[in-house]
């Protein structure tokens, strides 16, 4: 009994390690915490194997702060980053390699308070 | 109590002590005389003596092994039904995320918008994050462009 009993537990375990997505910071973003913001649009858009969410925030630097600090704990997985300061906006860009795809992540903030986040790559890259 | 004590003269349950001590009685007896000593009120030494054995090998008796397997298997039990109830709820979510092929959902200043608003602004979105990717992309070529323009001049100078 008891060898059953482990056997099963070592199957589940097994199931849910494999099944479980690698998660980045910037995702624990898309939680639902921000869903009835209302200085906030999100946007979750699934299509033709890709996979974007976005945020885009008016007049919020908190949220655009907590955005920014999610980015940043994701730098040390990334395999290109980018900050740049533009004109009008400063842009922050990564790139992160899983499962042999590339994970698109960029915020821009503008010069007004606002910003648009977003993270991008193809579905297979997120499992 | 009477009749037990009216039963056994105290001569005879110390004989039955003594037996017990010397291990001659069978498991049933030694359960008959405990049953025995705790019903009658002798009070000697070997009678007092028997009843502490007992009190302890009961004690004894309740601390072996089993209850320890017991527990240590209802423990496994709960574990193995706490890892299948989280490890199907994660692969349920797994599928979920595969099966969604085209989804779209889009929330504005805190309300959730119909699938069509949904899909607009969504492609617009999608085209906001190319524009950015391409912002990007060609600050890289220009910073690059740049370093290179660098390069070559440091080595003119050499």
């Amino acid at each position: 009994m008891k060898r059953l009993v482990l056997i099963i537990l070592s199957i589940a375990t097994a199931f849910a390690l494999l099944a479980k997505p690698p998660k980045l910071n910037v995702e624990s973003l898309f939680d639902g915490r921000f869903n009835s913001n209302k200085s906030v649009t999100i946007s979750i858009y699934k299509n033709n194997g890709y996979f974007y969410r976005g945020i885009t925030v008016k007049n919020n630097p908190d949220i655009i702060k907590k955005i920014a600090n999610a980015i940043e704990k994701d730098i040390p997985r990334a395999s290109n980053y980018s900050d740049y300061q533009g004109s009008d906006s400063q842009y922050t860009s990564l790139q992160i390699i899983n499962n042999g795809e590339t994970i698109y992540i960029g915020l821009q903030r503008d010069r007004y308070g606002g910003a648009f986040f977003f993270i991008q790559g193809k579905e297979k890259a997120f499992k | 109590m009477k009749d037990v004590n009216n039963q056994f003269t105290l001569l005879e349950i110390e004989h039955l002590c003594q037996l017990y001590h010397d291990c001659q009685l069978t498991l049933l007896e030694e359960s008959e005389l405990e049953y025995v000593l705790m019903q009658c009120n002798y009070d000697s030494p070997l009678v007092n003596q028997t009843k502490e054995f007992m009190a302890i090998s009961r004690s004894l008796k309740l601390n072996t092994s089993k209850p320890q397997k017991n527990a240590w298997s209802r423990l496994l039990r709960v574990a193995a039904c706490v890892a299948i109830v989280s490890g199907t709820f994660v692969i349920f979510q797994y599928i979920n995320l595969n099966r969604d092929n085209d989804k779209c959902i889009v929330y504005v200043s805190g309300e959730r918008v119909s699938s069509d608003i949904a899909h607009q602004i969504a492609e617009a979105d999608v085209a906001k994050m190319q524009q950015f990717m391409q912002t990007i992309n060609e600050q890289q070529a220009h910073e690059e462009a740049k370093v290179e323009q660098f390069m070559n001049h440091i080595n003119q100078l050499k």
